[in-house]
């Protein structure tokens, strides 16, 4: 029944891709594996260096260092889940259009949005402004990764999930990380470059 | 692959640059600025950002097979760290002269970390933290 829905949502938003010349160079502009990655990283970067108080800054840089680790456990989970449960490609048993490579390793639960879902979600914890651009842009890049044909709906709403229950499950555990967070922001104020 | 490594390199090492001076532009952090107004550092931002990734999604086709997260992870740390170094070095080549020009009222009203680079270059500072160090030694 869900697999039913999801491979009929897949089939909707991948019949978009080579209707539309504009719509399809939108598409292969943001579904690759660096545009959007690289857009959030450089935002990521102006976090740690803006603010213009020392605790504002402060602030800043522990949702910077908590993010990357919500993402690197993000990440893990995903490896762990991938080593347990493999799920095909859309192209695979779909006549699917492509606009991007195929790749061949899991599709469920999308790395990619499970990985950026965990920043976005960190950050907009601490900063709503800054963590609605970054769900914007993990909104656009799933978009593009179904309508190109890599990935099920389904694969990113997972991935989204994951990323989600990575972050909460971090902030859970705040109380064990935030020491970690302040040597590190204290090491590197020491030589001056927090 | 040595080409796609290296055009990732190159592209996230100057987008790096260039965004590190907007946010220290718009920090106030003077001693890691390369320009004295955040308009211009602004605009060097916008424009860098701009051209290079231009010039990395139109020089050759991205989507097809290329850098593992791993790998992208890896060559992404090596350039914004290059990046950083050469903020450093090129900032306090050209704010040599920060100190003299807004020196901080008291030792004791330098902030720690990158409040002390509001008045001093890196260098500077790292050059005043030895000599505190050997005083106190």
């Amino acid at each position: 029944m869900i697999a039913d829905a999801d491979t009929k949502l897949f089939e909707w938003i991948n019949s978009l891709a080579g209707r539309n010349w504009l719509l399809d160079k939108f598409v292969m502009w943001t579904v690759n594996d660096y545009f959007i990655p690289i857009l959030m990283t450089l935002l990521m970067v102006t976090l740690w260096f803006s603010g213009r108080s020392l605790p504002q800054r402060e602030r800043n840089q522990r949702v910077f260092i908590r993010a990357l680790t919500c993402m690197g456990i993000a990440n893990g989970f995903v490896k762990i889940s991938n080593d347990i449960f493999f799920r095909p490609r859309p192209y695979v048993g779909h006549a699917a259009h492509m606009l991007f490579y195929p790749p061949t390793d899991s599709s469920f639960p999308s790395n990619g949005a499970a990985v950026t879902f965990a920043l976005a979600t960190a950050v907009f914890i601490s900063n709503r402004k800054l963590g609605s651009v970054l769900y914007f842009l993990c909104l656009v890049w799933g978009f593009a990764r179904v309508t190109a044909g890599v990935h099920y709906p389904f694969d990113i709403l997972g991935g989204w999930a994951f990323g989600t229950f990575t972050t909460l499950f971090v902030y859970y555990l705040l109380i064990y990380v935030e020491p970690w967070v302040t040597f590190i922001i204290r090491a590197f104020r020491k030589v001056y470059l927090a | 692959m040595i080409n796609m490594t290296g055009d990732y390199v190159l592209y996230n090492f100057i987008a790096c640059l260039s965004i590190i001076q907007a946010a220290v532009g718009y920090a106030g952090i003077r001693g890691l600025c390369f320009f004295k107004r955040p308009i211009f550092a602004y605009l060097f931002a916008l424009v860098a950002v701009s051209a290079s990734s231009a010039w990395f999604f139109t020089v050759k086709d991205r989507n097809l097979k290329g850098l593992e997260g791993t790998e992208q992870f890896t060559y992404w740390i090596t350039a914004a760290g290059t990046a950083l170094i050469a903020t450093v070095i090129l900032s306090s080549l050209i704010n040599r002269r920060l100190k003299s020009q807004n020196p901080p009222t008291s030792e004791d009203s330098l902030g720690p970390g990158f409040e002390t680079l509001k008045h001093m270059t890196y260098f500077q500072a790292v050059k005043r933290s030895l000599q505190k160090k050997r005083k106190q030694a």
